[in-house]
């Protein structure tokens, strides 16, 4: 059930990043909702949960708007399992470490992002941009994760009162 | 042996080699055969593209409202201006029509085949961006069973916007000139010096375009307009791209790049046009 609600608002977030929040949004550097979330599912649930999703929202990137798959796919996959992995021993829910940890996956994220991309032929100068896109970007999403990290926690609750605890 | 039986054993270092050694095939099969990848993005775009089409027309009629308001205060000052710039343009109508007329005179003289500057255009509406902040691509509301095809360029109102990468049934993926790995053959239309244009490349700052290949002694100076040269068979010719912002001559002085500053505001990108080709000329 969690799995198939996490689908789901991977799914949700990934449109609405792609049209509402692009459309309305009218600065060049975007916050990354899908990230932020698939980074929050790994602080939360551990690495193999975000990086599931992770894989997810990489897969529809690469289908949707690449030339092949793989690009977004390993990026936002190993970025959301380094995180779950490194965070195993921090105290989860802290505002604080949700976004040093959404900082950090971002910047590794678009680290990948960038070798991968480079190795495929798909960047040619790839350092040339990097700092000017990664570092807005992260701090954008470092914004708002706080709020996204909340909302996981509350579906989380909200699967176990009405669907995982049996009486 | 040793090796892999620990790593066998060590199921935290095994998932992300085994994630990784698919994950390089699928990108070496999907890269190399677009047969497959059209085939997994086919059901997919076909399955999304009504939500995206409802979600991107809920983020038009919010941005439309959002605009709206400051715009409801100065509607009498634009009525105004508008109205004097519809009589500048009757008057260039009236030139051109002349222009032409002699044009085709001189044509005919000359034995030339007439030119038609009218496409057979497909309008088409913007549906969804890319959500990366490293790529500038969009998705349309218009495919295949619209005459859509690979390589069609798009344009707007105000000049060239990209060209189409791929196609579904219904949708297409356009690369917007702005891109890093797109590159336009073009021209400068004051003195016909071609070039190559590409993307957001060092040293074009984000969003906007460089101009490389440039004779060493072609004369640009800021505000020359640069043109699609149609070489290469992809553009028609002489559709505008974009303005010169700055000229620079290679460290080794053999050519001349150019900042070119697009003419099509990307970050407003709502509507555009797909040239499917030229009409034939009357």
């Amino acid at each position: 059930m969690k799995a198939l609600c996490y689908i789901l608002v991977t799914l949700a977030l990934f449109l609405m990043q792609t049209t509402m929040l692009n459309l309305i949004w009218t600065f060049a550097i975007k916050p990354d909702l899908p990230l932020v979330f698939a980074l929050c599912i790994a602080m939360a649930d551990g690495e193999k949960a975000g990086a599931a999703i992770g894989m997810l929202n990489g897969f529809l990137e690469d289908v949707f708007f690449g030339r092949f798959i793989g690009l977004g796919t390993i990026a936002k996959t190993a970025a959301a399992y380094l995180i779950g992995y490194g965070s195993q021993n921090l105290y989860k829910g802290r505002t604080i470490i949700t976004m040093a940890l959404t900082f950090v996956g971002t910047v590794v994220f678009n680290l990948f992002f960038v070798i991968v991309a480079y190795l495929t032929g798909e960047l040619v100068y790839p350092w040339y941009q990097f700092f000017s896109i990664t570092i807005p970007t992260a701090l954008l999403n470092m914004l708002i994760s706080p709020l996204i990290y909340r909302g996981v926690v509350k579906i989380e609750r909200f699967i176990d009162f009405y669907f995982d605890i049996k009486y | 042996m040793v090796f892999l039986r620990r790593l066998l054993k060590n199921r935290r270092l095994l998932i992300p080699i085994v994630f990784l050694i698919i994950a390089i095939a699928v990108v070496n099969i999907t890269s190399k055969n677009q047969y497959v990848f059209k085939n997994i993005e086919m059901p997919l775009a076909t399955a999304l593209s009504p939500a995206q089409r409802l979600l991107s027309d809920l983020g038009f009629g919010i941005k439309e409202t959002i605009n709206a308001i400051p715009q409801f205060f100065y509607l009498k000052q634009e009525n105004e201006a508008l109205k004097e710039q519809v009589a500048e343009l009757l008057q260039y109508k009236q030139y051109i029509t002349e222009f032409q007329i002699e044009n085709q005179e001189l044509r005919n003289l000359l034995g030339f085949r007439e030119r038609s500057f009218q496409y057979d255009l497909e309008a088409a509406e913007v549906i969804a961006r890319d959500p990366s902040n490293w790529f500038n691509v969009i998705s349309i509301d218009k495919g295949e069973r619209h005459g859509i095809q690979k390589d069609m360029a798009v344009v707007t109102d105000k000049g060239l916007a990209g060209y189409v990468i791929s196609t579904t049934h219904s949708t297409s993926k356009v690369m917007l000139i702005t891109d890093e790995r797109s590159s336009v053959s073009a021209m400068i239309q004051r003195t016909r010096d071609n070039g190559v244009v590409k993307g957001s490349i060092d040293p074009a700052p984000s969003g906007y375009l460089k101009m490389v290949f440039l004779p060493h002694d072609a004369n640009l100076v800021k505000g020359d307009i640069v043109i699609s040269s149609g070489l290469g068979g992809l553009i028609p010719k002489g559709i505008v791209i974009g303005e010169v912002e700055e000229a620079n001559k290679e460290s080794y002085e053999l050519m001349q790049h150019a900042i070119i500053k697009p003419s099509v505001d990307f970050l407003k990108l709502e509507r555009v046009f797909v040239i499917k080709g030229e009409k034939e000329a009357n």
